[in-house]
């Protein structure tokens, strides 16, 4: 590398470039390089284009005529914000419960395998006996008229043969479960969880917790499928 | 509705590109391809920049942005055409001494002889003016290529102009 380049590109840090100086003094090569390259570049910077400017015209009619395709120079941000924004609600309208907006009905099922009466109950709901420790749990659904499962949850558990008493309606899209005082949290919670439903209980619900007259040992919670809005 | 007036801000935005910057973008493909050529060149870069004008983030000066775009379009016309020369000429008002006559003609000569990426970066810093950092945008390369680049080509040129020199 030429350090008369460098000095005049200005790349020598101070203390070299008072070094550089020194010796350009005392070495007469060195300047002559010095002034062959000040030479060329000022001959170079001072070179131009005589032929006069033409074509603005041309341009600026080439510019007007020429069609951009119709999304090129949008906000790409704003319009990619937008986009989020309407992917991201078609997404939580996706994965939203679906509504009981179809003719469907409620079930009731076990899980047990143990008893064919059982098994003969999950096909077509009905008034099950009060269980004697045989289930293991006990299944709330939610079908439509094709038959499809849109939900369904647990709602009640077994425990030391207290199984709670489920009594489907004809309806089918209401059924009430009759569940010990201490089995009710468990299948209210299931009972919510499933979404677009009406629940009740018929011993309100207050009432089982607080103290007072009420002394129930059962609740029973009907649920009702929602209607078609 | 909307389409329409981003449209037309867009062409409003290029149209007024190229009002100010036509001249430096038309003597720039000058010196690579001709005065014939130049105004098509020219006319190609802006055409060119209306298109990916919504891809400009502003991270470098708007004439290095247009410059790149030109330095582009000269070389696919220059391939296309076979134009090798660059143009290197002076204004006439110079007044130079013969001395810087015969050195011009030389240093004309002496261009053309260099290797295309030689001729070009001292095209783009010493005749265009532009810094080491502008040039390696419009180049595409390292700031250090453009440096080194430079360096041999002066060191060329001075081989050529001044024989004696070692």
């Amino acid at each position: 590398m030429s350090r008369c380049l460098e000095y005049l590109d200005g790349q020598l840090s101070p203390a070299e470039a008072r070094l550089f100086e020194q010796e350009l003094a005392s070495n007469p090569a060195l300047r002559q390089e010095m002034a062959d390259y000040e030479a060329i570049r000022a001959n170079l910077r001072l070179a131009t284009v005589q032929a006069p400017v033409v074509g603005l015209g041309q341009t600026l009619s080439a510019l007007q005529a020429h069609e951009l395709p119709w999304w090129q120079g949008l906000p790409w941000r704003p319009v990619l914000a937008i986009a989020a924004c309407v992917a991201g609600l078609g997404i939580a309208l996706t994965m939203r419960p679906r509504p009981a907006n179809v003719d469907g009905q409620l079930t009731l099922a076990t899980n047990a395998t143990i008893s064919p009466s059982m098994a003969a109950a999950e096909a077509a709901p009905a008034a099950l006996p009060e269980e004697n420790g045989k289930f293991a749990l006990a299944t709330l659904r939610v079908r439509d008229t094709n038959n499809t499962l849109l939900r369904a949850e647990t709602v009640c558990g077994h425990t030391n043969g207290k199984m709670a008493q489920i009594v489907a309606s004809a309806d089918l899209t209401t059924v009430e479960i009759r569940v010990p005082i201490a089995g009710f949290d468990k299948a209210w919670e299931g009972i919510l969880a499933l979404g677009n439903v009406e629940a009740r209980t018929v011993f309100e619900r207050r009432s089982l917790v607080e103290p007072g007259p009420t002394t129930a040992t059962h609740a029973v919670i009907r649920v009702q499928l929602l209607p078609k809005p | 509705m909307v389409r329409e007036a981003v449209r037309t801000h867009e062409s409003l935005r290029i149209e007024q590109l190229a009002l100010d910057h036509y001249d430096l973008v038309f003597r720039f493909c000058a010196r690579r391809l001709g005065p014939d050529r130049a105004a098509d060149a020219a006319q190609d870069t802006f055409i060119t920049a209306m298109k990916v004008l919504h891809r400009f983030r502003g991270e470098s000066h708007i004439t290095t942005w247009l410059l790149g775009i030109a330095h582009n379009e000269c070389r696919r016309l220059s391939r296309k055409h076979r134009v090798e020369t660059p143009l290197l000429e002076w204004h006439p008002s110079d007044d130079p001494n013969e001395h810087d006559l015969v050195q011009r003609q030389m240093l004309r000569q002496a261009m053309t002889s260099l290797s295309p990426a030689h001729r070009e970066v001292v095209l783009l810093h010493e005749v265009e003016g532009l810094t080491h950092d502008e040039a390696a945008l419009i180049l595409g390369v390292p700031v250090g290529t453009v440096k080194s680049r430079l360096h041999h080509a002066l060191i060329a040129l001075r081989k050529q102009l001044m024989p004696e020199a070692k």
